[in-house]
Order: structure tokens, then C-alpha cells, then sequence
């Protein structure tokens, strides 16, 4: 019974203090598919509420698509429910394999390894392909589950300055004595939604001879001109050594992720990931709507380009509004407050005018930068945006917060 | 260590010992003990296994630094200290900035 007097007691008071620090996460009920429109229990047990969504990273609007769903039930009729085993045992279907080979054609790679989530991937392809004698050099700003995964890998630790060329060419400069070198980053940065400079980041490894790896979780499915991700957008296609990615998020947002890249660096995942070699893979039922998501965006650049068309739609609303957004070309545009408090009243402000967005602040983001993310999708309509947009406008006019820029904000609403 | 005695030792008026000059002498000192009262041989024993299991072992004195921050905790060693902080240092900024998921 140790564990009901004392550890219970210091149990308690951590939790205690999260939620005095107002760091305690809470979960919210949503009563319906997702969606453009969702219907969320907030707070909890109040009769669920319908509201436009502006926070789910449901980019094309795949996770409730007819089609996937119908894919999906299909799939479950015909290949059931669970494995039951890990991959290398009796856990891999063809499915399985049908789906990693069109991750790779429509990534532009040479082979493909699914993991139970991104996360899965993350945290064990550095283990997987470096050891001692090397160097992993990634930006500042890359994504938890690659510092986890870095800090699982028993090669040297080096980072360089949040998008900064100069300092990334010191840092390789520095590790030519080690045996691989491999510069590690995000696609699109989920805090922001700026894109990695993928051309001058290759262009260095290449000078220098390093391996290049982009986590593409906010970027699979809809950046570049199809969708393939950032280094399409950037002209490098082909040229990545190691890709992973979601399905989680644009590709029909289940679950699941993946390792893409060159087919050697793959294979040692396949030997050596410890998340895919001592975990299920990705259940069929899920496979199957993957399979279909696959199908749909190969087909056609549709939702793709209404995302775009929604996302300099939304950004050009927000802007005339005179809200401070961070400027970029991702679906991800985040309205700026830096005032915690200011975020967490906005936030509240919306739900109440039935848009669903959250604020960020410390330590999710920097101090002094929270902010409301926003995030698009090609489900969205004109009318949900305008709608949005019109109780951005409401909600800010009450704070007065509409034509301010940091400065202002600042000044009347302190970090 | 109840009951751990230790030895002061009087600097020379006028000594300001820099922070490196401390650790040069802690670490010292520290040896010496080691090596004249350290005699189990569990070290040895432990050694000894690992090679027998076929590991190839590389030991020897290291500086080793601990940040503490909050919940954060980072660890580093290294030949040299400058080898020491970089990492620590690395390790430490890893998780400098939040994460959105």
C-alpha cells in the first residue's frame, strides 16, 4: 500500500500545481464525426455545442470522406479488426505493403516502412541509422518526437539557429571529422507554419556531405504544387535521405506513420526500429482508408488547391481585419495576442461566437508569443471562413485588439 | 556518507581560487581517495564480466556536469570540459522551446 499514502500525495501535488501554473491540459468532448463543423461538450457536461473547427490538422478534409470511410469498412470486412502480432512475426498483410509502395511513389523515394504513428518513426529511425561515430545537427524548433528520438540515439548532439543557413554551414563545418553527418528538420514548423529553406539545406549538406532528414507531418498531402510536401515546393525532390511523415494528420488523419527514403536507411529501420520491431503496425481497417487517401490525392490536386485558396482567403480576411498574423504560405496562421491571458480570452471569446481555435502560450510556445493557431482545411467553405473571420473581428473589437501590431498589444496587455 | 569526515585546506592570503581552480582541486583530491581506499574490486569484477561478454571497455576519469531547471534534468560527460558543456549544452536546448503538436 506504499503507493496510497506517499506517492499518491506527491501525485497529487504535481498535478495540483499544474493546474495552478495553468498548464493542465483538458480534454474536449466532440459528439460528432470530424469535420469542418464539429459538435464539442464544452465545458464538460453541458449539452455539446456546434461550431466551425479551426484546429484540427484535417488539411483536406479526408478524415470523415465518404470514400475513406466507405474504404475503411470495406477493409475491415474483408482483412478484420487487429493482427495481433508485430510486423516481422505474422503482423504484415499485403495491405501493408500495397500502402508503403504508394507512400513511395507519391513521396518520390525509394522505399517505405510504416510505424504505428509519426511519433513511433521519429523516435526510432536515429537509433536505427547512426551510433557513436556521428552527428545528428537539427534546428532548434523541430517537432518533440524528434528530440525524443535524438536523445535515443547514442551519436553526438548538435543543433543550429531556427532556419539559419549561416550557423547551419558552421555546425558542418565543425562535425567533418565525424563519420555521417545528418541535418534534421521539419517540413513545415508546426508553431508557425514556416517552411524549411529544404533548397539551402540541401545544397549545404551536399557541399559537405551529410545526409538530409524532414520531418513532412504539416506538410504531406497539400504543400508543393502536388502535394508530394515541402521538397516539392522547394525543387529537391529526390534528394531527401529520410522522410517521415503522418497519417494523422492531411492523409485521413487516423493514425499511423511512416520512414521514407532511401532504401538502405529504410531497411536498417526495418532491422533495428525498436517502435516497429516490438509494436503492431497499423491496423487494416486503417490501411484500407490510407490505401484510399493515397488513391484520391494521386488523382487529383482538388482539395488540395481549395486549401490554398482557403488559406490566402483566410489569411487575407484576418489581415483586413487588422489582426497580427505570421506571415507564410502553410494552412497554419497563427493570430498573434503574446499575452497569455489575452489568448486564453480570445479563445473563449470565439467559442462562444462558435468558432473552436485554442490558444498557445509558455512553455507550448515562447514566453511572450501566444497566440491563437488556426489551421485550414479544404473542408472548410467560404462561409465557414467568413463566419470565422466575423467573429475574429467581434471578439478582437471587444479586446481591442484590431489594428495593434506587438508593440501595441504589448503596451496595453503586458507579456 | 554519514559520518564522512574531510579535509580543509588553508589557501595562501590573498588566493582567489577561480571556479576551475576548485574543480581541479575536488577532482584531485578525489582521485586520490578512489585509488587509496577504493579496494572491493566490484569495479574490477563489473570490468572484468563486461569483457568476458565480449564488450570493449574504454574507462578513465571524465568531467561530468548536471543542469537542473524545473522538471528538466541533463547530464554530460567528456575528456575535456569544454567537450562537457557543448553537450550539456545541446542537450539542455533540445527542449528549450515548447512543442505544438
Amino acid at each position: 500500500m506504499a503507493y496510497a499514502s506517499k506517492a499518491r500525495e506527491w501525485y497529487k501535488g504535481e498535478l495540483e500545481t499544474l493546474r495552478s501554473q495553468g498548464l493542465f491540459k483538458q480534454e474536449r468532448f466532440i459528439h460528432s464525426p470530424q469535420g469542418a463543423e464539429i459538435e464539442v461538450e464544452f465545458p464538460t457536461g453541458k449539452p455539446p455545442k456546434r461550431v466551425i473547427n479551426m484546429c484540427a490538422n484535417n488539411y483536406l478534409g479526408l478524415s470523415s470522406h465518404p470514400e475513406v470511410v466507405a474504404a475503411a469498412h470495406a477493409g475491415l470486412d474483408v482483412r478484420g479488426y487487429g493482427m495481433s502480432s508485430v510486423r516481422f512475426i505474422c503482423g504484415t498483410q499485403d495491405i501493408h505493403r500495397e500502402l508503403e509502395s504508394k507512400l513511395t511513389t507519391f513521396l518520390g523515394t525509394e522505399d517505405t516502412l510504416l510505424f504505428p504513428s509519426c511519433m513511433d518513426a521519429n523516435a526510432g529511425v536515429f537509433e536505427a541509422v547512426l551510433s557513436e561515430q556521428d552527428v545528428m545537427i537539427a534546428d532548434r524548433l523541430v517537432h518533440a518526437s524528434i528530440v525524443d528520438g535524438m536523445r535515443l540515439c547514442k551519436a553526438m548532439t548538435d543543433t543550429f539557429k531556427h532556419s539559419d543557413m549561416e550557423h547551419l554551414e558552421e555546425k558542418l563545418q565543425e562535425h567533418q571529422d565525424k563519420r555521417f553527418r545528418m541535418v534534421i528538420t521539419d517540413g513545415v514548423f508546426s508553431m508557425d507554419g514556416d517552411l524549411a529553406k529544404l533548397d539551402e539545406i540541401v545544397r549545404l549538406a551536399e557541399k559537405y556531405d551529410a545526409m538530409v532528414f524532414v520531418d513532412e507531418s504539416h506538410a504531406s498531402g497539400f504543400i508543393g504544387k502536388t502535394g508530394r510536401g515541402t521538397h516539392e515546393h522547394c525543387g529537391v525532390v529526390g534528394r531527401i535521405d529520410i522522410i517521415t511523415t503522418t497519417l494523422g494528420k492531411a492523409l485521413g488523419g487516423a493514425s499511423g506513420g511512416c520512414v521514407s527514403g532511401r532504401a538502405e536507411l529504410v531497411e536498417m529501420c526495418r532491422q533495428r526500429a525498436r517502435p516497429y520491431l516490438f509494436s503492431n503496425t497499423v491496423a487494416p481497417v486503417i490501411v484500407s482508408g490510407a490505401l484510399k487517401v493515397m488513391d484520391l490525392i494521386s488523382a487529383t490536386t482538388e482539395r488540395r488547391d481549395k486549401l490554398e485558396w482557403n488559406t490566402k482567403y483566410w489569411r487575407s480576411l484576418l489581415t483586413e481585419a487588422g489582426l497580427d498574423i505570421k506571415a507564410g504560405e502553410s494552412p497554419i496562421v497563427p493570430v498573434m495576442l503574446y499575452n497569455a491571458k489575452l489568448a486564453q480570452d480570445v479563445a473563449r471569446g470565439l467559442f462562444d461566437e462558435g468558432i473552436y481555435a485554442v490558444g498557445f502560450f509558455f512553455p507550448v510556445v515562447a514566453k511572450g508569443q501566444a497566440r491563437i493557431r488556426t489551421q485550414l482545411s479544404a473542408a472548410h467553405e467560404k462561409r465557414h471562413l467568413d463566419a470565422a473571420a466575423a467573429a475574429f473581428r467581434k471578439v478582437g473589437a471587444t479586446h481591442g485588439i484590431l489594428g495593434l501590431n506587438k508593440n501595441q498589444i504589448v503596451e496595453k496587455f503586458g507579456l | 556518507m554519514a559520518g564522512a569526515s574531510s579535509i580543509a585546506v588553508p589557501l595562501p592570503a590573498g588566493v582567489e581560487p577561480t571556479r576551475l581552480d576548485v574543480e581541479l582541486l575536488k577532482a584531485a583530491f578525489s582521485a586520490i581517495v578512489t585509488l587509496r581506499y577504493e579496494t572491493s574490486g566490484d569495479w574490477e569484477a563489473a570490468l572484468n564480466q563486461l569483457e568476458t561478454d565480449g564488450w570493449k571497455v574504454h574507462w578513465g576519469l571524465t568531467w561530468h556536469a548536471e543542469a537542473k531547471k524545473g522538471d528538466d534534468f541533463e547530464q554530460a560527460s567528456g575528456k575535456t570540459l569544454d567537450e562537457t558543456f557543448a553537450q550539456l549544452a545541446q542537450l539542455a536546448r533540445l527542449d528549450m522551446v515548447g512543442h505544438c503538436p
